[in-house]
């Protein structure tokens, strides 16, 4: 069988680190990230960096809407995106971004009848899981492998998991846990030196026919990425002469 | 990652998303709608204003350059008093840019128009007490751009004069930037006196104007744990003893900006949990900026939905286009077209004509409440002007000194009042012109561009610039006049009683002589002269202190009238420019609906020439815009819900 990928899963998997604190997960997956972008940033500094700024709180962990900021705070753009879905997360990879997810830890990793039966509770009674078994990890999605394209794979660096370097789940259950952040990604606006866009055609994937939050269509044209690139020059274009003075 | 409650939709993945939506629409219409594309930028900023106040010497510098994690930012020596306000942004660079006031005369130039870099070192030159006494440079603001990650994600601190003591005029530039804070910081310490007398009068008057206030006790580490507790307890007594303020609102926080910027220098955790600094910075971040952050979601993804419903009807127009696929559609179609051209025109012509007549009557109503409203809270003998004679005449006990000692606090107070009315007069004009649009754009049965209309027309009107040369003239000659006046009095009305008792005493003295030498004595003298003193003194201070209410309230009046003028030419100014932009949208909505004319008769030209194959990849074409719309709406409905 012909080995099909998106993303540099191998190549990423040098980078992975074992997070050290209980729950800075999203820190460590921040700081595995900007070691790929050259930056020489211990897991104690990105702590460190995320606690003075609010974004990570010792008990608590890290907030949803502050993934990405250590990122940013060294100058690695960002964006993201709430409600996205597989074909955009793929694009991402595909560019050569690097992308971070929120997932539940429980239905990413223990998928014994527990999981399973919580999964079937919160669809029979038509609960919001992302409000009632809400995401509490962090991963890097460093791949997608669609070798079998009946059997698609996401590769992710972990590092809540021992071994959570190139970690690989079926997308099923990868999309079961994503959801639970209400499909929030935050992906860098650009690829680390080296990492060009990678050579394949995104339309293969696209004959897979996921179905997320209950919309199937093609590839969005108007990528998130492209959005992301205006929004990051709306602000770097700021005239703050006039914010200011309006103040 | 986290346990907490579920977030809200950050504003980053809105901005995205009304991004794509816009983009969107251009592919279809075939142009950019720069409204709305301007809409995103408050979105993708997310502009939140931290004002931090508090009396002078309190540590606010430190704190601030501690929260913004740069030793220095803004100056903190220990004999210096910052003078000026100090507004601090994100860039890339640091750098430092001083705004002068506009010369007197030319009142009606935009605030930042003359500004000038300066490098660090100038900064004492120009934001201190003893390198800027009483403004003589006339500094605005400096606005300090600063490389620090917390500013980001548009936070702005705005570092405000100490207020207190022997700065009471800095008083009015934190009245001036509380109302449009976002939240205030009242700082105090954990090493001087508890928050004071002046301080509770401060955060009363404070309270009239934002209900956002927030407390920060710094200087912790300077004391032992034991005193700093009592020190907090004793001061959110007082905030709920003097102040007013319910024991369970209260939030405070009690941080060290040395062990901050020490924790900082390398990285140490163990420092940085010490400072009391990551409760703060998470209460700002997911609290404060949290609920701010909602508002702009909202107000964007409103936005975003009148665009979503634009681009519904450029498709349903598409599609009956392309669906007039037989002759006698095509023919119904043509005549349907050519009534509605027609009646597009007759429009133009006429009922646009109306609607502009129709702008500008309410419009006028707009600008006369308004301007109504300003001259009756500003005018001479208004509101304003009344509650200061109203706090006037009841302190007829006081002595003239006292009187004219009361010339900063009612300015003070007055001045407060006019920004809080502008303020209310700025939200009111905005809301009614929006909506005065919105039901015009429903007669139009069009959109009217209403995103841009009011960009920078509203904030310039309410910009006052307050003079204090009055006020203070006032103040200095009251002092100079003071002793010298009383000893005058004095001298004069014991003079007087000399007289009279030694004209009483020789008259008495000549019938009774014993009691004549006793009046006649040198004693009698002194103590008539001082009782005929007394008296005349006292029928002089109560002469002087009706002048002094008199010339107190006069001084005010004239403020309040400087302030009224330079109201009434701000809002006329935004009057006469959201005028001219509103008929500019109302032509511009004309001709976006010919152009959409034009497009539909040139694509049924191209349609009736096209081949099947061409059809159907137009109708396919059509399909996936349909299903990208589809997507787009299930993106923005699952962020309204998350939104509540």
């Amino acid at each position: 069988m012909e080995e099909f990928y998106i993303g540099d899963p191998d190549y990423q998997q040098g980078h992975w680190q074992l997070q050290n604190l209980p729950d800075n997960c999203a820190v460590v997956a921040q700081a595995s990230i900007l070691s790929q972008f050259g930056f020489d940033v211990s897991m104690d500094e990105a702590t460190y960096v995320a606690m003075a700024n609010g974004w990570y709180s010792p008990g608590f962990g890290t907030s949803p809407d502050d993934l990405g900021n250590v990122l940013e705070a060294y100058g690695v753009p960002t964006h993201s995106v709430d409600f996205a879905s597989i074909e955009q997360l793929a694009a991402e990879l595909q560019q050569g971004h690097r992308v971070l997810v929120g997932v539940n830890s429980g239905e990413l990793w223990d998928q014994g009848p527990m999981a399973e039966f919580w999964n079937w509770f919160n669809e029979v009674t038509g609960r919001d899981s992302s409000t009632f078994t809400p995401a509490d990890h962090a991963v890097a999605v460093t791949g997608l492998d669609l070798s079998d394209l009946n059997h698609p794979q996401v590769i992710l660096n972990d590092p809540g998991h021992p071994d959570g370097a190139g970690q690989v789940y079926p997308l099923d259950r990868f999309m079961d846990a994503w959801e639970n952040s209400d499909f929030h990604y935050t992906s860098t606006s650009m690829a680390p030196g080296g990492a060009g866009p990678i050579d394949f055609d995104i339309a293969r994937f696209l004959g897979l026919g996921t179905t997320v939050a209950g919309v199937s269509f093609g590839l969005d044209p108007i990528t998130a990425d492209m959005a992301g690139d205006f929004v990051n020059s709306l602000v770097s274009n700021t005239d703050w002469d006039a914010v200011l003075a309006a103040i | 990652m986290t346990k907490e409650p579920k977030p809200l939709p950050n504003l980053d993945a809105v901005a995205n998303l009304m991004t794509r939506v816009g983009l969107f629409d251009e592919q279809i219409v075939g142009k950019r709608d720069e409204d709305y594309f301007s809409s995103i930028g408050p979105v993708a900023l997310g502009l939140f204003r931290l004002v931090v106040i508090g009396e002078i010497k309190k540590g606010k510098s430190s704190f601030i350059n501690a929260l913004c994690g740069i030793p220095g930012l803004v100056p903190v020596h220990d004999d210096v008093a910052t003078s000026t306000v100090f507004k601090i942004h994100h860039a890339p660079e640091p750098g430092y840019t001083v705004f002068f006031q506009p010369e007197a005369e030319d009142k009606t130039s935009e605030i930042g128009t003359q500004k000038l870099e300066i490098s660090e070192a100038d900064l004492h030159s120009y934001g201190t007490e003893n390198g800027n006494p009483d403004n003589e440079k006339r500094v605005d603001f400096i606005a300090v751009c600063a490389p620090s990650p917390i500013l980001k994600d548009g936070l702005i601190v705005v570092d405000t004069p100490g207020v207190g003591g022997l700065f009471k005029k800095h008083r009015e530039i934190t009245f001036r930037h509380a109302p449009r804070a976002d939240a205030v910081f009242f700082i105090t310490d954990s090493v001087e006196s508890p928050i004071g007398a002046a301080e509770v009068d401060f955060l009363k008057e404070l309270r009239r104007i934002t209900p956002l206030i927030y407390f920060v006790q710094t200087k912790a580490a300077q004391v032992d744990a034991e005193a700093r507790r009592k020190r907090m307890e004793n001061n959110i007594g007082i905030l709920t003893d003097k102040v007013g303020l319910k024991k369970e609102e209260i939030r405070y926080f009690v941080v060290d900006s040395k062990l901050k910027s020490e924790g900082d220098e390398d990285r140490n955790l163990e420092d940085l949990e010490d400072s009391g600094f990551p409760p703060l910075m998470s209460y700002l971040q997911h609290s404060l900026k949290a609920s701010k952050d909602r508002n702009i979601a909202t107000v964007g993804l409103r936005r975003a939905w009148s665009k979503i419903a634009e681009i519904r009807a450029e498709i349903d127009r598409q599609k009956s286009v392309v669906s007039a696929d037989t002759a006698e559609k095509q023919s119904a179609f043509n005549a349907e077209l050519a009534t509605t051209e027609e009646k597009l025109k007759q429009w133009n012509s006429e009922i646009r004509i109306q609607l502009i007549k129709e702008f500008h009557t309410e419009a006028q109503a707009i600008q006369n409440d308004i301007l109504g409203e300003v001259s009756e809270a500003l005018r001479v003998g208004g509101r304003i002007s009344e509650q200061v004679g109203e706090a006037l005449s009841e302190s007829r006990d006081l002595k003239p000194e006292e009187i004219y000692g009361l010339v900063e606090p009612l300015s003070a107070a007055a001045r407060a009042e006019v920004s809080q009315v502008l303020l209310e007069c700025s939200q009111k004009l905005e809301g009614r012109f929006s909506a005065l649009l919105g039901a015009l754009s429903v007669k139009a049965e069009g959109s009217i561009a209403t995103t841009a209309l009011s960009r920078g027309v509203i904030n310039n009107a309410t910009l006052i610039r307050f003079s204090d040369a009055q006020l203070r003239d006032l103040a200095a000659k009251a002092e100079e006049s003071r002793l010298f006046d009383r000893a005058r009095t004095g001298l004069y009305g014991g003079a007087a009683g000399v007289g009279i008792a030694m004209g009483i005493g020789a008259v008495v003295g000549s019938v009774i002589p014993v009691v004549g030498t006793i009046l006649g004595s040198t004693a009698g003298m002194v103590i008539a002269g001082l009782w005929g003193g007394y008296q005349a003194s006292e029928f002089s201070r109560v002469k002087e202190s009706a002048v002094a209410r008199q010339q107190v309230q006069a001084a005010i009046d004239r403020d309040l009238q400087g302030c009224l003028t330079q109201a009434q030419t701000g809002f006329q100014k935004a009057f006469n420019t959201l005028r001219s932009r509103a008929e500019e949208a109302l032509s511009d909505m004309v001709k976006t609906s010919l152009d959409q004319l034009s497009n539909t008769r040139q694509e049924l030209q191209q349609r009736s020439r096209a081949t099947a194959e061409e059809v159907q990849r137009t109708k396919q074409q059509i399909h996936g815009r349909e299903q990208m719309l589809a997507a787009l709406q299930g993106e923005m409905e699952a962020m309204e819900r998350l939104l509540g």
